[in-house]
This record gives structure tokens, C-alpha cells and sequence, in this order.
């Protein structure tokens, strides 16, 4: 079996010769085929290094021939889809490149369809994923379940009537489930869900949003000192309670509690004991 | 047998009648043919020119060193080389130089590309092995009916759920000021001082829910907390101490901030710029809604 061979000058002068001779045979012999193939009119000149031999194909009288029909084009024409060694294995590379990027995506997303079905038949515990997992299988999740809302709707469009199939035996999601805690961490959680299902790019937007927001809020308090001289009076009375007891800050979030009062809600009433209890 | 595709396949030694066959296998083939070409000059040293017409009537050349030079010399009659000066040698090894490096590249590319094969061909295997197992959730989309849709989608909702908060919890983790500080504490308390967190994310929801009415209750609470951050820029000797804590606790509220936002989103369809101006405000106040807890913390 012959080994690779490695892409650069061959050193040695009879192996060097030898290859030239089997490589250019093979070469022409791709240059008939492409000829007879496709009908077309080509020509080549090859020149070894180590004699004086120019060998043009198929023969002198038709590379002249080519040739004058090659000159009749313009310069442009000429040179729009002439390349030389360099140029052409940069187009290579690039191609190879474009080929490369391609497949490992294909295999990424292989991988990630095979994650999720894993977690789904309960094979993989989610809280044992990595980050960058995490988020490629939310991105693959939100595409795959949109396949099939969307699958679902023309279904119904269609009024297709619904056969029994069971679901899926020993999905992971309804164990992991058991472990939220219920009550109000639970509402809690499913609260942030809720927040997060928007899609990724709208969380950017938010952000976004966010980050411009600052300025305008620095802008207002500046406006507030400036308009209001009563607004330094209670800015020294409060550095005057800075400097007091350690207590008076509980006391500056004693105004919270009151806030909350206002508010006639179960949640509430559950958080309000709970504070106290820290306090 | 009849082979599906062309792939190894032997074709008779004529020209094509399919015209866009024809124009396939010429691209394929020219691009082959260049390529050995390159492989000759780079082994051999040799110079090459090549020039094809393509059935449309294109040119198409390849040519080391370029497609001129060779020409020229050849319809000249000239097999040796003229003598060459220091300049054009120059030239000569700079260009062998970067078609060196071009060359190694391209191994490399190569040898990626190859890996990335074996591994697709490992997952195909894995794939093909799933479906012999008869899991029907793991067909395509198309293939299910829809009983099994709704059911799947069910299940795929769920999953996407426990995902999420995996993922929050995750880059929450990353967070190494504030929340490595909560651990401690956790550490230190328990089960309290974790339920004790998710309290104050209730509060900003709740917050949000209040009308004009009370935002302008609040707005009068504002007014103590908003002396704080100039202080802290004053040297005041006894806020100094209280800097650091506040540079600490600001950072983490980017994210119930974020949530608000969505919030604000999803509650109120009309946003009237009076009311955006005010819960901006109110938002500023969460800013100042850590730190007093912090510090009795801290106390």
C-alpha cells in the first residue's frame, strides 16, 4: 500500500525523474479524456527541469493552433480564468475550507439530534451537559419543535383524525420534573421560563435595550440634583445615617415592606414572614 | 446491477450527448486536470501550461510560472532558459516559498476534512443502528401522525424547559463576584438563605404589576436611595468601605433587569412614554433595592 505522499519537491534526482515521467503520462492521459469527453479544443506544453525537451500536446502544429485562437480573445477574457500555481491552490483551499465548515456543521447537528433524543428516551441527565451543549441543543430544540408545531397545525388544518399511539416511555423531562420545588419557588421558576422562551435574538434585542438605557437614567438623576436644592439637604441627612448604626439600614428597607402592603396577593402575604424572619 | 450514482462507475471513452452532463463533467474534469499539474510542478520542479476551451466557448488556463512565459518560449524555440538575473531568482524563491506554505495548508485542510468524514460516517452508523430499534419519535417530522405530534411536542416542551433553566444555572455560575459570595452565604445558612433570593425576584415582578398610582408612592421612597452613588464617588472616609460592596452588587442585577424587560414585554402591549419614563425610574430604584440587605449581610 503506498503511503501519502508528502506535497512538496522531491530531492532526490532519480526519483524525481521517475516521478515527472509517470505523472506526466497520467496527466496527459487525463487531458485525452477530457478532450474526448467534452469535444473540446486544449492544449499543453510541459517542460521537465533537467533536459532540454519542451513537449507540447497533442502536437506543435496544434498547440500553434490553439494558441492563435487564444490570442484572438482580448487580455481580459484571456486572463479572467487564467491561473497560476499560487492562485490556484488558494481557490483550492478556500473550496476544501468551505467544504470542511460544512461537514463539521452537518456532524454537529447530528450530535445534537442524538443528545436530544438521549435526554428525551432519559439515557442523559441534562444537569451533566456542558455549556456549550446546553446551548446548542436549546438552539436545535426551539428549530425541532417549531418542525412540529408547525407539522401539528397542518395536520389539524387538514382535519386528520388522530390514531392511539402511545407516547414515548421513560422520558427524562417528568422525573426532572418531580425535583422543582413546588409552591412558590416552583411559580418562580416557571416565571423565568416564561421570560425565556423568547427567542435568542430578542434577548439580544433586550439587552441592547437595556445597555441604552443607563445613560438616560444617569441623565435624569444629574437633572434632579441640579433642579432641586432640597435634594443635597437629604443627601447630607443620609450621610449622616450612613455613618450611624448599622441598623438604620434595615429601617431604610422597612419602606419596602410597607410597599408591599399595598398589594392584596397570596404571593405577597407568602413572601411578607419571610422577610421578617431574615430581619 | 444498475448503479444509482455515477461513483466508480466505468463510462464509455466519447462524447457525451447530455449537454448539461456534458458541462458537468467538464468543470470536474478541468479542475482534476489542474490539479495534477499542480502536483507535477510541486514534486518535479517541471513548467506547465495548459490552455482549454470550455464547451461554452471560455478559456480556461493553468500555468507555472505562468501561462505566457511557457508559451513564449515555446513558439520561440527556445528550450533553455534566458540567464537569470538576481532579481528574477528572487522573485523565484519567494513564490516557492509561498507554495510551500499554500501546500502545506492545503494538507492540512485535507487531513481535517478527512477526520470530519470518519466521524460523519461514525454517526451514520450510530443513526442507522437508533432505527433498527423501531423508536418512532426519532422518524422525520413528516412521517408522524397527530396524536404522536401532540404527544412529542409535549414531551419536546418539557425537555426545552429543564434545558433552559440548566442553561441559566449554568452561565449563572459563571458569575464569579456576586454569586460566588451567595454560595458562601448558602454555605453558611442553608436551605433559608437560598429561598430567601428568590423572594426579592418576586418583588420586581410584583413591583412591575403596580399602577401609575404606586409607582409615584415609590418614586417618593426614591429619593434616599438615589443619594448613594454620588457619596460613593465622594472620598467620604466612611463610604469608602461601602464602594466595593456596590461595584460587587451591581453587576449581577443586569440579569433581573433583562427579565423585567421581557416582562414589561409580554405585560403591557402599549408602552405610553410617560409610563416608560417612571418605570425606568422604578427600575433604577431595584438598583438600590440590594444594597441595604447586603450590608446587613455584611454587618
Amino acid at each position: 500500500m503506498r503511503g501519502k505522499m508528502k506535497l512538496s519537491f522531491i530531492e532526490n534526482d532519480s526519483v524525481r525523474k521517475t516521478t515527472f515521467t509517470k505523472r506526466k503520462k497520467g496527466m496527459l492521459k487525463k487531458f485525452n479524456e477530457l478532450v474526448t469527453l467534452c469535444g473540446v479544443d486544449a492544449c499543453a506544453v510541459i517542460r521537465s527541469p533537467y533536459n532540454s525537451i519542451q513537449e507540447p500536446w497533442p502536437s506543435r502544429e496544434g498547440v500553434e493552433e490553439v494558441m492563435s485562437k487564444f490570442m484572438e480573445f482580448s487580455v481580459l477574457d484571456r486572463t479572467k480564468k487564467m491561473v497560476d500555481q499560487e492562485t490556484f491552490l488558494r481557490q483550492r483551499i478556500a473550496k476544501e475550507t468551505e467544504r470542511l465548515q460544512k461537514l463539521r456543521d452537518e456532524n454537529r447537528n447530528s450530535q445534537i439530534r442524538d443528545l436530544m433524543f438521549g435526554c428525551l428516551k432519559g439515557e442523559v441527565d441534562v444537569s451533566h451537559l456542558h455549556g456549550r451543549d446546553l446551548l446548542d441543543l436549546n438552539v436545535f430544540l426551539n428549530k425541532y419543535l417549531n418542525g412540529v408545531i408547525r407539522r401539528v397545525e397542518i395536520l389539524k388544518e387538514n382535519g386528520e383524525s388522530s390514531s392511539s399511539v402511545p407516547p414515548p416511555i421513560g422520558v427524562a423531562p417528568t422525573v426532572v420534573d418531580a425535583s422543582v420545588p413546588i409552591g412558590f419557588d416552583g411559580r418562580m421558576i416557571q416565571d423565568q421560563n416564561q421570560n425565556q422562551q423568547e427567542p435568542v435574538q430578542f434577548q439580544y434585542q433586550a439587552l441592547y435595550d437595556f445597555y441604552d438605557q443607563i445613560p438616560k437614567k444617569l441623565h435624569d438623576f444629574n437633572m434632579k440634583m441640579n433642579i432641586d436644592p432640597n435634594q443635597s439637604m437629604n443627601l447630607d441627612l443620609n450621610d449622616g445615617e450612613d455613618e450611624g448604626i448599622p441598623c438604620m439600614d434595615n429601617n431604610n428597607y422597612h419602606p419596602e415592606i410597607d410597599c408591599l402592603a399595598t398589594v392584596t396577593t397570596a404571593p405577597t402575604d407568602v413572601c411578607a414572614p419571610n422577610i421578617i424572619n431574615d430581619l | 446491477m444498475v448503479k444509482k450514482s455515477k461513483g466508480r462507475q466505468k463510462i464509455e471513452m466519447v462524447k457525451m450527448k447530455n449537454e448539461s452532463n456534458l458541462q458537468v463533467t467538464f468543470s470536474k474534469r478541468r479542475s482534476g486536470l489542474f490539479k495534477k499539474a499542480s502536483e507535477l510542478c510541486t514534486l518535479c520542479g517541471a513548467e506547465v501550461a495548459i490552455v482549454v476551451f470550455s464547451p461554452g466557448r471560455k478559456v480556461f488556463s493553468f500555468g507555472h510560472p505562468n501561462v505566457d512565459s511557457v508559451i513564449d518560449r515555446f513558439i520561440n524555440n527556445n528550450p533553455l532558459p534566458p540567464h537569470q538575473h538576481n532579481n528574477m531568482q528572487l522573485r523565484e524563491t519567494r513564490r516557492n516559498s509561498i507554495v510551500q506554505d499554500l501546500n502545506n495548508h492545503l494538507t492540512q485542510v485535507l487531513s481535517q476534512l478527512e477526520t470530519e468524514k470518519k466521524k460523519y460516517d461514525e454517526l451514520k452508523k450510530i443513526r442507522e443502528k437508533t432505527k433498527a430499534l423501531g423508536n418512532w419519535w426519532e422518524d422525520p417530522v413528516e412521517e408522524l401522525a397527530l396524536s404522536q405530534l401532540e404527544g412529542f411536542k409535549g414531551n419536546l416542551e418539557n425537555l426545552k424547559k429543564v434545558v433552559t433553566v440548566e442553561a441559566s444555572r449554568f452561565f449563572q455560575a459563571n458569575v464569579p463576584n456576586f454569586y460566588v459570595g451567595s454560595s458562601s452565604n448558602n454555605a453558611a445558612f442553608g436551605i433559608d438563605d437560598g429561598s430567601h433570593i428568590n423572594p426579592d425576584m418576586d418583588l420586581f415582578s410584583q413591583r412591575r404589576m403596580m399602577d401609575i398610582n404606586a409607582f409615584n408612592y415609590n418614586q417618593n421612597q426614591i429619593h434616599p436611595n438615589h443619594a448613594l452613588p454620588p457619596f460613593g464617588n465622594n472620598a467620604y472616609g466612611i463610604n469608602e468601605g461601602f464602594v466595593p460592596e456596590y461595584n460587587v452588587n451591581f453587576r449581577p442585577e443586569y440579569n433581573p433587569n433583562q427579565n423585567q424587560i421581557q416582562n414589561q414585554n409580554q405585560v403591557q402591549i402599549q408602552i405610553q412614554n410617560q409610563s416608560f419614563k417612571r418605570e425606568n425610574i422604578s427600575e433604577y430604584e431595584h438598583h438600590h433595592g440590594y444594597p441595604p440587605q447586603s450590608r446587613s449581610d455584611y454587618y
